[in-house]
């Protein structure tokens, strides 16, 4: 589901990754410099600078300074998973974000790839349960050229009928690779979802079925950019090496002038208490050894049982 | 493993198969049934970067010699004493260690992509990136009864789904007869 394993030359950039799916978050270490920094000298909490406000177009905006290193990284955060994509274009919300790399106002296909590596930069994609997230890692002094290259295609995609047709074929492959072709292929981060939730939402195939994925169209594309890659639907944060004064002016200058959109309503994503052990198989003609996995409904969000499950070992 | 158990709550990765974690202990360590047990709370991401119901994942693969009720037999031994018994303080503060860690880990990470990630998803979803900030002290409350009372309501058998992966070779063609010569 990761861009790093969907386009040509950022597929590159998937042979730093330690495994095909997932892990957004890399080993690197910046340390403890920056909490202890930013932390009452006599207290040992975790604490980091964090600025939050919105602009009038309803796009959140959160700065968290650190001047450990002179880079940064700019990401905006759509809230469109692939939980709540069409019922008939199941993956499409992972096709969607191949789109965003297709070419905007200003930029022509792949070339919002190039601006960053030819900046010294690297940057990624990905689709996950409620979210598609686009971020970069530049030096420091490129914070202008990031923002304003990312407001450059939140205000507009360039998507043509070729470059559509071009994608699907690059999603279908890649769901061939990572899933179809490969021993224990989706097991079991995509498999599981479908066996356990019993609501739509969460219990279809996200990777999306071949057929539906061929089928999107070029209509498709345009209305679900038009909903759902608003500013009013999304967050923009900044780490790293810059001044938040400055960052505010380049962030009024290039998003403030941004439409909102008319955002639907949330599907109800709720999934009933389950009340008997569920028990499934799945035949894999590649695998060579059985596998298992076991699945346990998480506790809601942010309730004193969540986190007592993240403590859980 | 060690960085990647110092970062498992945060991470996708295998808060279960951490080396002292418990289903590592006994199915690694001292049964031998597999060598590595993965998993974690949203395989796609980390425990602060979702917003809808999440599942709680252990996967492993076996020999085929040992069957999966073995396997199944093995788990509960582990996840059952969880849902009767409190643990021990000792084990509840190595945990917050543990968790800790794993966040000044993720903030540092990929350059300052960890920490836009849980800043954007804590925006986007909670309306409070501020709330990076309290995450300690909101594990801190989490008691050794609190463990147990979530343990025997979540980790129950009726609140889990097993999907066993079965090896099934497809079956080799026949090669195709040579054409007969005229």
């Amino acid at each position: 589901m990761d861009s790093k394993l969907l386009l040509g030359k950022r597929a590159k950039m998937a042979r730093r990754r330690r495994t095909a799916l997932g892990l957004l978050i890399g080993t690197a270490l910046l340390g403890a410099g920056t909490c202890a920094q930013a932390a009452p000298a006599e207290s040992s909490e975790f604490r980091v600078p964090v600025e939050y406000y919105k602009l009038p177009n309803g796009l959140r905006v959160v700065l968290s300074p650190n001047h450990t290193s002179p880079t940064i990284c700019v990401g905006v955060y759509y809230r469109i998973g692939f939980r709540v994509e069409p019922r008939d274009r199941t993956g499409f919300a992972h096709l969607f974000e191949h789109m965003m790399f297709q070419g905007s106002h200003n930029l022509g296909k792949m070339e919002f790839v190039k601006l960053v590596q030819q900046n010294g930069g690297t940057l990624n994609g990905s689709t996950r349960f409620d979210f598609t997230n686009y971020f970069e890692i530049l030096p420091a002094n490129k914070l202008e050229t990031a923002l304003w290259a990312e407001a450059d295609r939140m205000g507009g995609l360039a998507v043509t009928e070729e470059n559509l047709k071009n994608q699907q074929g690059v999603v279908g492959n890649e769901v061939k690779v990572n899933v179809l072709n490969r021993p224990y292929g989706g097991f079991p981060w995509l498999d599981m979802p479908q066996y356990a939730n019993s609501n739509w939402f969460n219990s279809h195939n996200f990777y999306g079925d071949l057929k539906d994925i061929d089928a999107a169209t070029l209509t498709d594309v345009q209305s679900f950019f038009k909903t759902y890659y608003a500013p009013n639907n999304a967050a923009l944060a900044i780490t790293g090496d810059f001044e938040p004064a400055e960052a505010k002016k380049f962030v009024e200058k290039y998003f403030g002038t941004l439409k909102p959109s008319q955002l639907p309503p949330q599907p109800d994503l709720t999934e009933p208490r389950q009340e008997k052990e569920k028990r499934a198989s799945k035949p894999d003609a590649l695998a060579k050894r059985p596998a298992l996995a076991i699945g346990y409904h998480m506790p809601d969000r942010n309730t004193p049982e969540y986190y007592a499950m993240g403590l859980r070992r | 493993m060690g960085t990647t158990c110092q970062t498992a709550t945060l991470r996708n990765t295998t808060q279960w198969g951490c080396d002292d974690s418990l289903l590592h202990q006994e199915l690694v360590e001292r049964r031998g049934y597999t060598g590595d047990v993965g998993g974690g709370i949203n395989l796609l991401g980390n425990m602060f970067n979702y917003h809808g119901p999440m599942l709680f994942l252990a996967n492993l693969t076996y020999d085929p010699a040992t069957s999966s009720d073995t396997i199944l037999k093995s788990i509960d031994e582990v996840i059952e004493p969880l849902r009767t018994k409190p643990i021990d303080q000792k084990t509840l503060d190595r945990a917050m260690v543990k968790l800790r860690s794993g966040l000044y880990d993720t903030v540092g990470a990929q350059g300052g992509f960890g920490l836009v990630d849980l800043l954007a998803s804590m925006a986007l979803f909670d309306d409070n990136p501020s709330r990076v900030n309290s995450l300690v002290s909101e594990f801190q409350k989490v008691t050794p009864a609190l463990l147990q009372k979530t343990a025997s309501e979540y980790l129950r058998p009726a609140n889990r789904t097993i999907l066993l992966v079965q090896p099934q070779a497809a079956p080799v063609a026949a090669p195709e007869a040579p054409a007969q010569k005229q």
